[in-house]
């Protein structure tokens, strides 16, 4: 078994143990961090840069796989290159300073361009992953719950959508196993579902589907029963068994990202230029 | 005030319908498809207290008949009176907070994502206040001895596990009926014989209990004061354990294995030993050791 | 057709928080045309043993030979500071090697999983049954040949071959799943629990079917809880216990192993225990020919004679 990306795993950091809810607003903060725009092109790739040490610092003391996060995503590569290259070749601005590399002229803003996209996908990705690998699925939706616990008060049945997200990250593991199981027993059956001419391949792929589908019909018939033997009624008035409880380490992770998100804001705001601060003259974009 | 007198209105109870009965059944017809009922005219009455049992083969009916007395499925025709107030589309909520009833399959009945969130979901939906809440479940996790599991996942659960956190879940809500529809069919004997033990302890602790056992194992169904025989949706029998067992016909003809004594003493007798009627192994024993 | 394992170890999720040693040092030899019974709680590694016997699984360590056909994780050790180590990052590329010809090795060994009704898609019984056979580079011909002739062993008849599978009764289903995997013609037979589920009727026609699968020369591999079945049918019992084998022996020996059952919560059958309690007070009953019923009253005959 590989480690799946993004998936919980069950170790207990200080990280798994912060609140879901203040994980969710940290994830939420990053985001905006990230999507700011601080100014110029170097400043951007500066703080993005401090965010990306910060993600990392993250990742180590939460021990999610943040290597082999990137090593997993040999598509993802494959679409950076590309893009690099033609970035270079089909510059979207042909502005600013340049320098040439045999034949071949290149902006000072394509390279900028690039690492920032680059650098943005890193954190995006980084930060999700340490969020999934470090949240129990149902704490993410109590936290998404509250999160949306305003549209509660114009009547929008946050209670049904939570209930439906719930059931349905409950079931995808119990989905895998039986999708595992009927991939094994057609394998026995001759199937070879890497190989093969395109026909068999398509057939393949119909005697997992049709299985699963029946099976997963049956499931919910019968968690729909199961429920309703319980009193489950979407209508009525349900107390709550999972009260969260929020802890000083949760109070002083919050005041840590009101911190990181007013500096960030300040930042984008005033655009401070630290190069032109400092002196130092760079190539222009 | 007006709730109050709406709600007696609702459990309006019946007088004709005997004070003692906790489902009583009066020609109840169901069918799935249309001109093939599935239960025929089902008349029965299951008294406070009592452990009764329901065998016959796989597709006798047996099921469809629990999940219309926990108000899952409507009937066709015919009535369902439980402690003596007949079942409607408005009472049937109120009425199923008296029945738990936990299922066959233990991966599509495990609701919450842990142990504790499942036991807790039946008393969510009674908007039981959270510090009660937390009572119960350990008090029904140590029940079925699971208080150690409170945290873990169904994943990472055997069957057998799972089985007893949903008995749990259903005995959370204090019902006053309790009905396994083969809750043991799916596990391993170790797993049948602890929800067997699960059952007996709570019945124990709680004498009043209505139990309805649907089972096809015949170990299971001896535990049991009554057993229903049913048939191609009809009720062919209705005795004690003892009676049923040792008509050896009926059984056979509805599928289920005859008890060993019996078919040792068939066995002999075709061999040319007279052997007298036996109603257990002992005894068989007894005979053959003389 | 033998199967030989040596040394497998089998262990899920390893390195991780979750990790679980599934199987270990599993010694064992499936004879050729032997009925085999595989004893075991659930989770004691019973479903991980079946899935290595035809490549669905492949050992964290450890040799399968079928039949010449060889899965060989050997250990492979290193040196690192004057010490013998484990190689892990060799026996990693040794787990990663493609399985050669894995076909071949499917064929031989055919397994019915727990519930095989759940791998039916087709939509008539007939081409569903024929699916294994097909896949395996069959003629026309002697598909629709093998499909008929094991959907004729599982007691499903002609009226039955364009209709859908999806309609059938529980236990029709399940036998067209297992003619499924008859209609292969494997050598070895696995089957996971195959009678979970069904009334005793049913129980009996699928095992008295399984039996004459064996009697035409197929080896057949049986998990099972029910002990009657191991008494009656099986000539070897292996029983395992949180991944180990706990104990090899003819199904005769075991439940005469008093100390053994009541160790490992194994219940022998009830005609087994009868025929002991009637030893016990002094008929000379002959315990190795007692199968079930029937033969224990013959025994009692010949012992009252």
């Amino acid at each position: 078994m590989t480690l799946t990306i993004g998936k919980f795993t069950p170790f207990n950091t200080i990280i798994h143990r912060l609140d879901a809810r203040v994980k969710l607003i940290g994830l939420i903060i990053f985001l905006v961090a990230t999507f700011l725009n601080y100014g110029n092109g170097y400043m951007n790739l500066v703080i993005n840069g401090g965010i990306l040490v910060i993600i990392i610092f993250l990742s180590i003391i939460s021990k999610t796989s943040f290597l082999k996060l990137f090593k997993s995503l040999k598509a993802m590569w494959m679409m950076i290159l590309l893009l690099l290259i033609l970035n270079i070749f089909l510059p979207s601005s042909s502005t600013g300073d340049f320098f040439f590399i045999g034949e071949v002229k290149i902006y000072y803003r394509t390279i900028i361009n690039v690492s920032f996209i680059l650098l943005r996908l890193i954190i995006v990705l980084g930060e999700t992953n340490i969020f999934t690998s470090t949240t129990k699925p149902m704490d993410m939706t109590y936290a998404l719950e509250w999160l949306f616990t305003p549209l509660k008060w114009i009547k929008v049945p946050i209670h049904k959508f939570s209930m439906t997200i719930s059931l349905a990250l409950r079931f995808i593991p119990t989905l895998a196993e039986e999708s595992e199981r009927i991939m094994k027993a057609q394998a026995s059956r001759g199937v070879d579902y890497k190989q093969g001419k395109f026909k068999d391949k398509i057939k393949a792929i119909i005697s997992l589907i049709i299985p699963l589908f029946i099976s997963s019909l049956t499931t919910s018939s019968e968690l729909t029963d199961a429920m309703e033997a319980r009193g489950y009624n979407p209508d009525g008035k349900r107390s709550r068994y999972k009260l969260q409880k929020w802890s000083l380490k949760d109070t002083i992770g919050t005041l840590i990202l009101a911190i990181i998100l007013t500096a960030m804001i300040i930042l984008a705001v005033y655009q401070f230029d630290l190069f032109a601060h400092l002196g130092v003259s760079l190539p222009k974009l | 005030m007006k709730n109050k007198a709406k709600l007696s209105e609702l459990l309006k109870k019946e007088k004709n319908i005997p004070e003692d009965s906790a489902v009583f059944l009066k020609d109840l017809t169901f069918s799935y498809e249309k001109n093939h009922p599935t239960l025929k005219k089902i008349n029965l009455d299951i008294k406070k207290g009592q452990v009764v049992a329901f065998i016959g083969h796989n597709g006798s009916g047996k099921s469809t008949l629990a999940k219309l007395i926990d108000g899952i499925l409507i009937q066709d025709s015919g009535d369902i009176a439980i402690f003596q107030t007949i079942m409607n589309d408005s009472n049937a909520l109120l009425l199923r907070d008296h029945i738990g009833l936990v299922f066959q399959n233990p991966d599509s009945q495990f609701i919450g994502a842990t142990v504790e969130d499942d036991i807790a979901f039946g008393l969510e939906n009674q908007n039981t206040p959270q510090s009660e809440m937390q009572k119960r479940v350990l008090e029904c996790a140590k029940l079925v001895g699971m208080e150690d599991y409170l945290k873990s996942e169904p994943a990472n659960l055997s069957g057998g596990q799972k089985q007893r956190v949903a008995i749990a879940g259903a005995i959370a809500r204090k019902p006053d009926i309790l009905i396994l529809d083969e809750a043991g069919a799916m596990l391993d004997p170790k797993g049948k014989i602890a929800i067997r033990n699960i059952i007996r302890k709570e019945k124990e602790l709680n004498p009043d209990l209505t139990i309805i056992l649907i089972t096809h194992e015949l170990e299971e169904a001896y535990d049991a004061d009554t057993v229903v025989v049913l048939s191609g949706g009809q009720i062919l029998l209705v005795d004690t354990p003892e009676k049923v067992f040792s008509n050896d016909e009926l059984l056979k003809n509805i599928g289920l294995d005859i008890p060993f004594a019996h078919k040792l003493r068939k066995s002999l007798i075709s061999l040319g030993v007279d052997v007298p009627e036996v109603n257990n192994e002992e005894e068989l024993l007894n005979f053959l050791c003389r | 057709m033998p199967i030989k394992i040596e040394y497998l170890y089998h262990i899920y999720d390893e390195g991780l928080p979750s990790q679980q040693v599934a199987l270990q040092d599993i010694n064992f030899i499936f004879e050729d045309h032997c009925f085999t019974a595989l004893i075991g709680q659930t989770g004691s590694g019973k479903s991980t043993l079946i899935q290595h016997l035809n490549g669905l699984l492949i050992p964290t360590s450890g040799k399968i030979d079928i039949n010449s056909y060889l899965i060989d994780i050997s250990l492979v050790y290193k040196e690192k500071k004057g010490q013998k180590i484990i190689d892990q990052k060799a026996m990693k590329k040794k787990r990663k090697a493609k399985l050669k010809d894995i076909k071949t090795l499917r064929k031989k060994v055919g397994i019915v999983f727990q519930f095989p009704e759940y791998q039916l898609f087709e939509d008539t019984v007939i081409k569903d049954v024929s699916y294994g056979p097909k896949n395996f580079g069959l003629s026309d011909d002697e598909v629709l040949e093998a499909s008929k002739h094991a959907l004729d062993l599982v007691g499903i008849d002609k009226s039955y071959y364009d209709r859908t599978p999806f309609a059938l009764s529980g236990g029709e289903k399940r036998r067209v799943a297992i003619a499924g995997i008859i209609a292969m013609k494997p050598d070895v037979l696995v089957l996971d629990e195959p009678t979970v589920g069904l009334d005793a009727n049913g129980e009996e026609k699928l095992l008295n079917l399984i039996e004459n699968i064996h009697k035409s020369g197929t080896s057949i591999i049986l998990a099972t809880h029910n002990m009657d079945v191991v008494l009656k049918y099986c000539q070897q019992a292996i029983v395992l216990d949180k991944g180990k084998i706990v104990k090899q022996s003819t199904p005769l020996e075991l439940f005469q192993d008093q100390e053994f059952l009541t160790h490992s919560s194994l219940v022998p059958p009830k005609v087994f225990s009868f025929a002991l309690k009637l030893k016990a007070h002094g008929l000379d009953i002959d315990l190795s020919k007692i199968k079930d019923v029937d033969s224990l009253a013959s025994e009692i005959m010949k012992a009252k004679r």
